[in-house]
């Protein structure tokens, strides 16, 4: 039976309705978080706001004096800027129907409007890509058309709404980047399928909102016959457990140890007892088998990279037209220390294979990749340092400029002080010079032979410590030829010491250097880190 | 005309002997733990400030609300029944919606006492930079300034507030929302110590990177040299957020060196900002030259 007319009861009757499919649906409304823990308030804020008004008594016949009630009852229980703002929605709504002992749809449609007026006037700068422009272009589209009844006015809304919700990471740029849709928007749908349930007698079919907002995938990239290329992009959020490991003491970065040889592009982060995974993997069996060991999952997400066509054209950072102003390519290797200097904003990183000295056609792909204006080149040797001079010649498509930047130490400091934001290449170059002007790298290595340097009597297999061209210690135990290089490098010069890690380099060295450094050098700030390369067990660098 | 009563919320970090003597209220926002929510008061009636923090540094996670609609109801209506006008100064509206919450109050309370005012002021601060300007208000009022002489100069000066904050990390203000710059800030930085400051909008920004703890201290004292205005006459403001002694002591050591000022307070980082920056974090607050810089769209 068509409904064309709103009474007070009814009225009330779509809002606890509305209330009951926002309670249903208000934790996938909080993981549309734009951080991907999933805490967000979101939800939970709306819920709170609309169940001021679905929770409260009424005693009237009048649509108005309920509207109004409604409204003023909400207010008061308002949570969140997204409660404060589904408030002004009702309140304004209330305004819109003020008078009315009932209402036909016309004088509905107008007053959806009167809500969206005022929900943008309570906001000192409304935002697009929310929750506002969900209600302003669903009210919109109400007063443009015509409808038989009131479930037919739900029905269609709810479908424009929709429309209007995909579009949100189209405006709002953090929630394209975080790959959801505004929150407070999905709450606002959830409220409207509610009501149209109550009215149609139909049970609510929502769509489970993470496939929302997601364009179609094209499997048709992926037939019969391809080779798999580029892996899988696994994202895994687990929650450790304690009948599995010891929680407070898990150690990420062994953690890491195991994933780096099962894939790579890891991003690894912990906060409290949950662990956010990201690696691209040809295997993610291996992955998922590897993150079981120590706990379970919240959440699992595994794509195919050749139908994830963003991901893949990110990771090689080619983006066909979209030329950039400055680039920096550098050479390193291990895959924390990519990591590191990729988070600093490297936007190459180059290892060379299995010379570990990139050669100048590695440098001249990589420039050719990154499309820019300006590269800045980070070479981590002198023999690097040769290459990419040689392909800096060469390059005729951007600006090559080539720091002199001599170690992995150096190219952290360069990339750690990084802030390209409004300078021009010449202040970028001057700084990253800067950056590195005082910068100290020790390599701790296992000689390969006996040898005699600098009255230095080495034999295979000892410790040497090496600061630039210069062996300056040399021990069969590890931490003392570290320590020994350390006290050749003017700490006390220096605010801080990195202690790098490399594959071979054990955690309780590092630790036990670290201790050495706090006990001699109390002003220095150590730092250690894994950066997983082959050769140096230790890259010490103070800075 | 009515006596005019200052207000200001739970962000503006001022400490209960500057509220007392400033005749300063302000609307609780609350802190949320494990599902529990308290009042965050910034007289550290519920917790000690070394408690909040010791519960981050162990990774507990602590969430924030902004001040709801009731709280804003009871403040208002408490001071408009005693006969005041009203002047809320809040916090930043790029970090909360308290502004706005509480003009939307405001504007459905008047109708009740339609011979009154009521102000809602974005300070475009956060921290002690937003307490100054309530107390700034509030010295206003006790010369007999008039409600429009007094909004109009907070107006004025919001954007001669001058910011210089240092963290280990920003990571727990990318996690509350609360902080916008380049991606080269962000991630483990180290041994890099960023210095944020509050832009031309109101926005937390980190507008350089140093190396080293004591260089970040060292650099804020410079900023704050060269941005200060009449430092002989300031009070210079620093807020931490559980720093050591010896931290704080360092700090303003290197200030003292760089600035000749007429005082500097101290106090803690209170808990709604202390929530979303992080411990060990510290920031200074001056009046000085007008912030123009502003972030916008970043990558």
């Amino acid at each position: 039976m068509a409904v064309t007319v709103l009474t007070a009861a009814l009225y009330i009757e779509l809002l606890r309705s509305g209330a009951d499919n926002l309670q249903r649906h208000a934790k996938q409304v909080n993981d549309l978080n734009v951080f991907p823990i999933p805490d967000g308030d979101t939800g939970d804020n709306m819920l709170l706001t609309i169940s001021g008004g679905a929770d409260a008594e009424y005693d009237t016949d009048d649509l108005s004096t309920a509207a109004g009630q409604a409204a003023q009852s909400m207010l008061l229980s308002a949570r969140g800027n997204s409660g404060v703002i589904l408030s002004q929605l009702f309140s304004g709504l209330a305004d819109g129907l003020n008078g009315c002992l009932q209402a036909d749809i016309s004088v509905f449609v107008s007053a959806m409007q009167c809500g969206v007026d005022k929900a943008y006037k309570a906001v000192v700068n409304p935002t697009e890509g929310t929750l506002l422009t969900v209600a302003r272009e669903t009210a919109e589209f109400a007063a443009a058309n015509s409808f038989s009844s009131f479930e037919e006015l739900f029905r269609q809304c709810i479908e424009q709404a929709k429309l209007s919700l995909n579009r949100t990471p189209e405006l709002l740029y953090v929630l394209k980047q975080a790959g959801v849709v505004d929150s407070g928007a999905a709450g606002l749908i959830y409220i409207m399928e509610g009501m149209y349930s109550c009215l149609s007698g139909e049970p609510v079919q929502a769509l489970p909102v993470h496939a929302l907002g997601k364009a179609a995938v094209d499997v048709s990239l992926f037939t019969e016959d391809s080779i798999l290329e580029f892996g899988y992009c696994t994202e895994l959020l687990v929650r450790l457990q304690n009948s599995k490991t010891d929680i407070a003491r898990f150690s990420l970065d062994a953690f890491r140890d195991t994933l780096s040889t099962l894939g790579d592009s890891i991003v690894l982060l912990k906060d409290g007892s949950i662990v956010k995974l990201h690696i691209h993997t040809m295997t993610p069996s291996k992955v998922l088998e590897a993150a079981q060991r120590y706990g379970e999952f919240l959440t699992v997400k595994i794509e195919n990279m050749m139908l994830q066509h963003n991901e893949v054209v990110a990771e090689e950072n080619t983006r066909a037209g979209e030329r950039k102003k400055y680039a920096v390519v550098a050479a390193a290797t291990g895959s924390g220390i990519t990591e590191t200097f990729t988070d600093f904003g490297a936007d190459a990183v180059i290892n060379g294979g299995q010379t570990m000295n990139p050669s100048s056609g590695d440098f001249i792909e990589a420039f050719n990749k990154v499309n820019a204006d300006t590269i800045f080149v980070l070479p981590n040797n002198g023999n690097v340092i040769l290459a990419a001079e040689q392909a800096a010649k060469l390059y005729k498509n951007s600006e090559v400029r080539v720091v002199p930047t001599k170690s992995i130490g150096d190219g952290y400091s360069v990339l750690s002080m990084l802030d390209m934001e409004g300078k021009s290449a010449d202040e970028i170059f001057s700084d990253m010079n800067d950056a590195m002007a005082d910068t100290i790298t020790a390599e701790i290595s296992c000689s390969i032979r006996d040898a005699e340097i600098n009255g230095m009597q080495i034999s295979k297999g000892q410790y040497i410590g090496i600061i630039g061209k210069d062996i300056v210690s040399a021990d069969t135990d590890c931490v003392d030829t570290a320590c020994r290089a350390i006290d050749k490098m003017n700490i006390q010069d220096h605010a801080c010491v990195m202690i790098i890690r490399g594959k071979d380099g054990s955690p309780e060295h590092s630790a036990a250097v670290a201790a050495y450094i706090a006990a001699h050098y109390p002003l220095a700030e150590v730092y250690e880190s894994y950066g997983g390369q082959e050769v140096y067990d230790f890259l010490l660098v103070a800075e | 005309m009515a006596k005019i009563k200052i207000l200001t919320d739970s962000c503006s970090d001022l400490n209960g002997e500057l509220l007392e003597k400033y005749d300063i209220d302000y609307a609780r926002m609350k802190t949320i733990r494990g599902g529990t929510e308290t009042e965050a008061s910034l007289t550290w009636e519920y917790y000690t400030p070394k408690e909040l923090y010791d519960l981050m540094r162990r990774g507990e996670r602590i969430t924030t609300a902004q001040v709801p609609p009731t709280e804003f109801i009871r403040l208002f209506r408490k001071y408009l029944d005693e006969g005041f006008d009203i002047i809320y100064i809040g916090c930043s509206l790029k970090q909360s919606g308290s502004v706005n919450t509480g003009s939307v109050v405001a504007n459905d309370i008047l109708k009740n006492y339609p011979d009154r005012k009521i102000a809602c002021i974005d300070s475009l601060n956060s921290s002690t930079g937003e307490g100054m300007l309530a107390i700034r208000a509030s010295m206003l009022a006790a010369q007999g300034k008039s409600f429009e002489e007094i909004t109009d100069e907070i107006m004025r000066y919001r954007n001669n507030v001058i910011e210089y904050c240092t963290v280990h990390s920003l990571e727990y203000l990318r996690r509350a929302g609360r902080v916008k710059g380049a991606s080269a800030f962000f991630g483990n930085l180290m041994g890099v110590k960023p210095i944020i400051i509050a832009d031309a909008d109101g926005v937390q920004t980190p507008i350089k990177k140093v190396k080293g703890r004591q260089n970040s201290f060292e650099e804020l004292a410079n900023l704050l040299a060269e941005n200060i205005i009449e430092p002989e006459n300031q009070t210079i403001y620093v807020a931490h957020a559980d720093c050591s002694e010896a931290e704080v002591n360092a700090l303003i050591s290197a200030i003292k060196a760089k600035v000749n000022c007429k005082e500097i307070i101290t106090g803690y980082i209170g808990p709604i900002v202390g929530a979303s920056i992080g411990p060990d974090a510290v920031a200074v607050f001056a009046f000085g030259k007008e912030v123009t810089y502003r972030v916008g769209e970043v990558d």
